[in-house]
């Protein structure tokens, strides 16, 4: 019902309490969140309470949402940082993290507001996906462009889930070679 | 075919799960049940005006 709509647009539906909305932005930024949170935690129980955390947070504060200050995925984001870093803090589980990984916290390295820099990555990445073996291809374009999790593509392409698995790793290599020249 | 914006968001997703060097992981199927139950159970029930 809502796939087609823009961010800004479901944010003003969600901002009404529209729960439909609400679980859409879910599909937009849950993956995301979750893998945000598994990344600075190292653990899925751990994600898994940050993300409920983030989304709780997204859906208590959606009125201080600002659309002329921030994209929705900024906003998210911030969010999910804050909220990651709250909860290393609270658990006291810092002292796993390495240097580099607490910086990725604090820092806003990820720059998801300079429009032409994201222009720009948007096509380096179609092009290097359509350089990816066709398996691989078809794999991440089910997975980012029809949000389906590795679960759902290995049922629908009738394959392992390992074989999925190893497929989006090997993509993911080629991807991130390719961007970082 | 996909609209636009639904690609572009799939992109943007993508670079930035690249940028967390680290392979995709999904969440837990029941992660978006809990979500939504936990956040209708903040949800306040509205109730009509009545006209009488």
């Amino acid at each position: 019902m809502f796939e087609d709509i823009e961010d800004q647009e479901l944010m003003e539906l969600i901002k009404n309490e529209n729960l439909d909305a609400f679980n859409e932005l879910y599909s937009r930024y849950g993956r995301l969140v979750f893998n945000l949170a598994y990344k600075w935690t190292r653990s899925i129980n751990e994600a898994e309470e940050v993300t409920q955390e983030v989304f709780e947070k997204i859906w208590v504060r959606r009125n201080t949402y600002v659309m002329k200050k921030s994209k929705v995925s900024s906003w998210i984001y911030k969010i999910c940082q804050n909220t990651a870093f709250d909860f290393l803090r609270r658990k006291k589980k810092t002292s796993y993290l390495d240097e580099s990984q607490l910086d990725f916290l604090v820092d806003d390295n990820i720059n998801l507001e300079n429009e032409i820099e994201i222009h720009a990555i948007r096509q380096l990445l179609k092009n290097a996906i359509a350089d990816l073996p066709k398996e691989q291809q078809e794999i991440i374009k089910l997975m980012y462009f029809e949000g389906k999790t590795q679960k759902e593509i290995a049922a629908s392409l009738n394959i392992p889930l390992g074989t999925v698995k190893s497929r989006v790793k090997l993509a993911m290599t080629k991807l991130r070679r390719k961007i970082k020249r | 075919m996909l609209d636009n914006s639904r690609t572009e968001r799939g992109l943007d997703e993508l670079n930035l799960q690249l940028q967390l060097d680290t392979e995709p992981v999904d969440p837990p199927e029941n992660l978006r049940k809990k979500i939504m139950k936990n956040i209708a159970e903040r949800k306040p029930i509205r109730v009509k005006a009545r006209n009488d």
